[in-house]
């Protein structure tokens, strides 16, 4: 039905390039060229929701979209290494209560449920924003930590434009990114290239690769190299955008990027690294239909999109006189169907609405050769929305959002939203803002059906929350400052986790119950002196992610303790300073202890000690007739700091990228 | 103005964070166990897997006192990643690393650390044929490496590959001696016990049982028990009844099988010292006089939720049959072992590492 659903909505949409609309004003694409001053806004009373500053998405433009979360955001990011497994943890939950949206297109997998933010470049992307919480119901359902929104749009320049940017670092990395723009007044194309590649072979003292020295009888250790830990990811993203006579505005994008990355062994594996091949290949292919049609008073939006993921993921052996034998060897295919409808209006006395009506549809077949274990099984996802708006007084914005679902042809719970905005002081526009709200998140299809373990009895998981903050606008000729705080709480239960089952392999089960809560704060500074312009942004979180499932023998300690990984004290900040154009940027980026164990073991096998990164960029742009260029030298790890992951990967000192962008004029 | 900016910045930098981080928290020495006894027991604590965090515990039994983190106490260094298995012989302990694919070898009354042995695939037990001699099966490499335990050399491969399967075989698993006849259970998605010549080395027969052969022992009539969990329901695999089967080595025939509900998924069988009873996990905790037809339940798993396995791993002590169940509780904390004695009384509990699997008496 949903199939059928799904080319029926294409046909409609391809169908409405013909159709003819009023003659009313467009719509402008928001753009990223400023951090957040969208406060007071009707359409996010009650919402949490920070935009990434364009200084920040510049500055980590040959990046992960994991460094720029980890370091820029109030997201903690659990990376499994450089170029590795990064996956989000939004307020303490799981990496699956974070959805993750292209340009209003869900990418989260339906296997796993979560995204794997290192796949991400920073450099395809023009507006990265966060939904914080149960904000995240205005995308959709199953965001239980938040959503993270990532956009692309364009300004309407018309002419010819090039830029490309290369960068040459350590470990044989390189990183190249071309784009190529063209347009008018009606139409729209951008191409944006990429090839990013590193061997990843830093050294390190191995020091669980131990031994005693001969003669001394002390413990010696072999200087190693990172082995087997190879990436390389390309892609390409190309738009199109056509604006009627109308106004309706046509976008057309296309994403498709293949990767492939070597898996380290545990770093105190001895085995040569020719003994085993661990490997991890991606080929994901996204394109996205859209219509959008805004007047003064209507917007109606249609979109359409597919997604093709495959997956390979092999362990291969060495075998004494057989060379190379598989032990794992997976592949996995997920096809989505995407269709959305949209419509929002403005009402007189302050009154708006808006309502959406998705249908998407997933079918994913894994299987494992060695094994022949796999599941083949498909999802029907369709989800309507609701939200209702009034604005008092020029002073109160009020906002009710409904969400429902349905899964499978099962009605989903409801999840509604409210949420207000109250400004205090219109001069300074200081604002009171909360909200209270439920989400549900459902189950993966991996949750329901991996062979073995699936569990096809799993409830939704199940959450309740609460937000008061407060944000500010303050300025004063040269000077800007936007500090918020916010406090949330919210209670999850049916909390899904996989344990081993006591017939030997690993089932998900609806156990526990979370209780998250804190603080995120943060404070954009804008000052000008001069010619010096100072530009600071600074943000802390505190989170207490509190497992209150039940306790299962006398002997659990892990009862009102934090999750594993989830530091309670985290922040970050940028400092950057421009003069005569150069420019300086320093970041640092904090955690305070993670617990590896549940129970929150504090020795130095159960967490891992506190963790401070420094890094520094020096930049300078050399305008010329025909074409701009800029020099970037980037430094990581600034002292070079002696450190590991959460999962002991040893990870790399002081080293440097040298970045040079050429714009065309 | 400009001078004044940059001196700001340069301050800011180089106040708020210099070399901060302690990475050599994590190779501080602890505490050394004060062992007053030395009839003690073992406690290999597997660890998760990929986090290098495996550990050994000393149970002293005379004192009842628990000693964790024995070995990194004392070295300041951990064991590595997955601990399966450890051997006690001559005061030394050797722990088969399996993800760090090694053998640690330690002096089994101190901890300190005396050497290892490398070059192993995924390795899981370690069996001695004599003082210079000892085979290691292993999960993937197909083969039974041949080492030496006094020099730790890799000195060969005992070959087990199955070209005739893709199900990755022969994953060799526990070891149980009969003259010179060495039975290799192959656990993961097969169905053989292999029989090893040890004199040659050489892989001379195999015997076929139920599938998932996990455990082995060898009861005082000098028969073979073997333990299978059948596999699992619904994988292309296949799936058998869960079975005990009594296998006569010299003619390498079965003698008797005890079918087990296809629900069941019972593993760890243990014999007591006097080979006369046989114990092992299906949820809670068995036993088996091996003249009886009928396993018993002995001990309850505390567990009343449906979610969990409970019991993970099992010993009996050779010398007083006092048994001890370990419990991995969520496998993400210290886990806990239950002592009790020969008539399942409980005698002590105590706490050790994560996800404790095995034990080894001295």
């Amino acid at each position: 039905m949903i199939r059928i659903l799904s080319i029926l909505m294409f046909m409609i949409l391809c169908g409405s390039l013909y159709a003819q609309e009023g003659n009313d004003s467009i719509i402008v694409l928001p753009v990223a060229n400023v951090f957040d001053t969208r406060i007071f806004v009707p359409e996010e009373a009650g919402m949490k929701t920070t935009r990434v500053d364009s200084t920040i998405m510049m500055e980590k433009i040959t990046q992960d979209l994991s460094d720029l979360l980890s370091e820029n955001t109030h997201v903690f990011i659990k990376n499994y290494g450089r170029g590795a497994l990064a996956t989000a943890a939004f307020r303490g939950t799981a990496p699956s209560h974070t959805q993750v949206y292209w340009n209003g297109m869900n990418i989260n997998s339906p296997m796993l449920g979560m995204v794997d933010f290192s796949l991400i470049p920073v450099y395809i992307l023009d507006d990265v924003s966060l939904n914080h919480g149960t904000s995240s119901i205005a995308n959709g359902s199953g965001g239980l930590g938040g959503s993270i929104n990532l956009n692309n749009n364009t300004r309407w320049e018309s002419g010819f434009d090039l830029k490309f940017l290369q960068g040459v670092g350590m470990y044989s990395s390189l990183e190249d990114f071309l784009s190529i723009n063209y347009g008018n007044d009606n139409f729209q194309s951008k191409t944006r290239i990429y090839y990013s590649t590193s061997k990843n072979d830093y050294t390190f003292f191995n020091k669980y690769h131990y031994d005693l020295d001969p003669e001394t009888g002390a413990f010696v250790y072999p200087l190693d190299t990172n082995k087997n830990a190879d990436y390389l990811k390309y892609g390409v993203l190309q738009e199109f955008y056509y604006r009627e006579k109308s106004g309706a505005v046509w976008s057309l994008r296309y994403w498709g990027q293949q990767s492939g990355r070597s898996i380290p062994q545990v770093v105190s594996n001895e085995n040569p690294e020719t003994e085993r091949l661990n490997k991890l290949f991606d080929d994901d292919h996204k394109v996205l239909l859209n219509r959008t049609f805004s007047t003064s008073k209507h917007t109606f939006v249609i979109q359409s999109g597919y997604q093709h993921h495959f997956i390979n993921y092999y362990l291969k052996n060495q075998i004494p006189g057989f060379g190379y034998r598989d032990a794992v060897y997976s592949d996995s295919r997920i096809s989505s169907f995407f269709n959305k409808m949209e419509y929002k209006r403005a009402l007189s006395n302050g009154w708006s609405i808006s309502s959406a009506l998705s249908f998407d549809f997933h079918d994913v077949s894994t299987v494992d050769t060695v094994s022949k274990a796999g599941y083949k099984n498909d999802r029907h996802d369709i989800s309507g929305f609701i939200s209702v708006r009034k604005q008092f007084f020029s002073r109160l914005n009020t906002n009710l959002m409904v969400r429902q679902g349905v899964i499978d042809g099962d009605l989903s719970p409801l999840a509604p939203f409210f949420g207000f905005d109250l400004l205090l002081l219109p001069d300074h526009k200081v604002i009171i803002k909360g909200n209270v709200a439920r989400n549900f998140h459902q189950p993966t299809l991996n949750d329901l059906y991996w062979l073995p373990g699936g569990n096809p009895d799993l409830r939704p998981e199940d959450g309740v929350s609460g937000d008061l903050g407060a944000e500010m606008l303050f300025e004063k000729k040269q000077f800007k400052i936007i500090p918020d705080i916010s406090f949330f709480y919210s209670d999850m239960k049916d909390w899904i986790i996989w344990l081993p089952s006591f017939k030997g392999y690993w089932e998900p089960m609806n156990i526990k119950r979370v209780i998250s809560k804190g603080v995120e704060a943060s404070v954009n500074v804008t000052c000008s002196l001069q010619k010096v312009t100072l530009k600071s942004i600074a943000t802390y979180s505190y989170t207490r992610a509190l497992n209150y499932g039940d306790r299962l023998v006398w002997g659990d300690d892990s009862y009102g303790k934090q999750l594993q990984f989830i530091p309670v004290h985290s922040g970050n900040i940028m400092l950057s300073a421009e003069l005569n154009n150069w420019i300086i940027v320093w970041q640092n980026n904090s955690y305070s202890r993670r617990y590896i164990t549940s129970s929150n073991d504090l020795d130095a096998r159960g967490s891992i000690y506190p963790y401070f990164m420094n890094d520094l960029k020096i930049g300078k742009e050399f305008s010329f007739d025909a074409f701009d260029l800029a020099l970037e030298l980037k430094i990581n790890n600034l002292f070079n700091e002696t450190y590991h992951s959460v999962l002991t990967q040893p990870m790399p000192g002081i080293n440097g990228m040298l970045q040079v962008m050429f714009d065309l004029k | 103005m400009k001078k004044k900016a940059i001196y700001l910045i340069l301050f800011l930098v180089a106040t708020t964070c210099g070399s901060c981080m302690k990475d050599e928290e994590l190779w501080q020495k602890g505490d050394t166990p004060d062992i007053r006894s030395f009839k003690g027991l073992f406690i290999t604590n597997e660890g998760n897997f990929m986090y290098n965090n495996a550990s050994l515990s000393y149970y002293d039994i005379e004192n009842q006192e628990v000693f964790n983190h024995v070995y990194y106490n004392l070295n300041g260094h951990p064991l590595g990643d997955v601990a399966q298995s450890s051997v006690f012989r001559d005061s030394l302990l050797y722990v088969v690393m399996n993800n760090s694919g090694k053998i640690i070898v330690m002096d089994a009354n101190d901890f300190t650390y005396k050497g290892k042995i490398t070059g192993l695939t995924s390795p899981r037990y370690l069996h001695f044929i004599n003082d210079e001699k000892a085979y290691v099966t292993d999960l993937y490499a197909h083969a039974i490496a041949i080492v030496n335990p006094v020099t730790y050399e890799f000195l060969d491969v005992i070959s087990v590959h199955n070209s005739t399967t893709t199900f990755n075989q022969h994953p060799t698993e526990q070891m149980v001696a009969v003259g010179n006849e060495v039975f290799v259970s192959c656990w993961s998605f097969d169905n053989k016990i292999l029989v090893i010549d040890s004199e040659t080395d050489r892989l001379i027969d195999s015997i076929e049982v139920s599938k998932q052969p996990n455990s082995m022992v060898v009861d005082k009539y000098e028969r073979i028990w073997v333990l299978s969990d059948g596999g699992y329901s619904g994988t292309p695999y296949g799936q058998d009844s869960p079975a005990l089967t009594c296998i006569e080595p010299h003619s390498r025939t079965i003698i008797r099988v005890i079918e087990m509900d296809m629900n069941d998924s019972p593993a760890e069988l243990t014999i007591n010292g006097s080979g006369d009873t046989l114990y092992f996990l299906n949820r809670d905790l068995y036993r088996l006089p091996v003249l009886d037809d009928e396993p018993e339940i002995v001990v309850e798993s505390p567990y009343s939720h449906g979610y969990l396995g409970g019991f993970y791993g099992l010993g009996v002590d050779p010398s007083s049959s006092e048994i001890y169940v370990a419990d991995a509780i969520n496998y993400s904390q210290p886990g806990v072992i239950y002592r009790y004695s020969a008539q399942a009384m409980p005698l002590d509990t105590f706490k050790v590492g994560i996800i404790p699997g095995a034990f080894c008496f001295r």
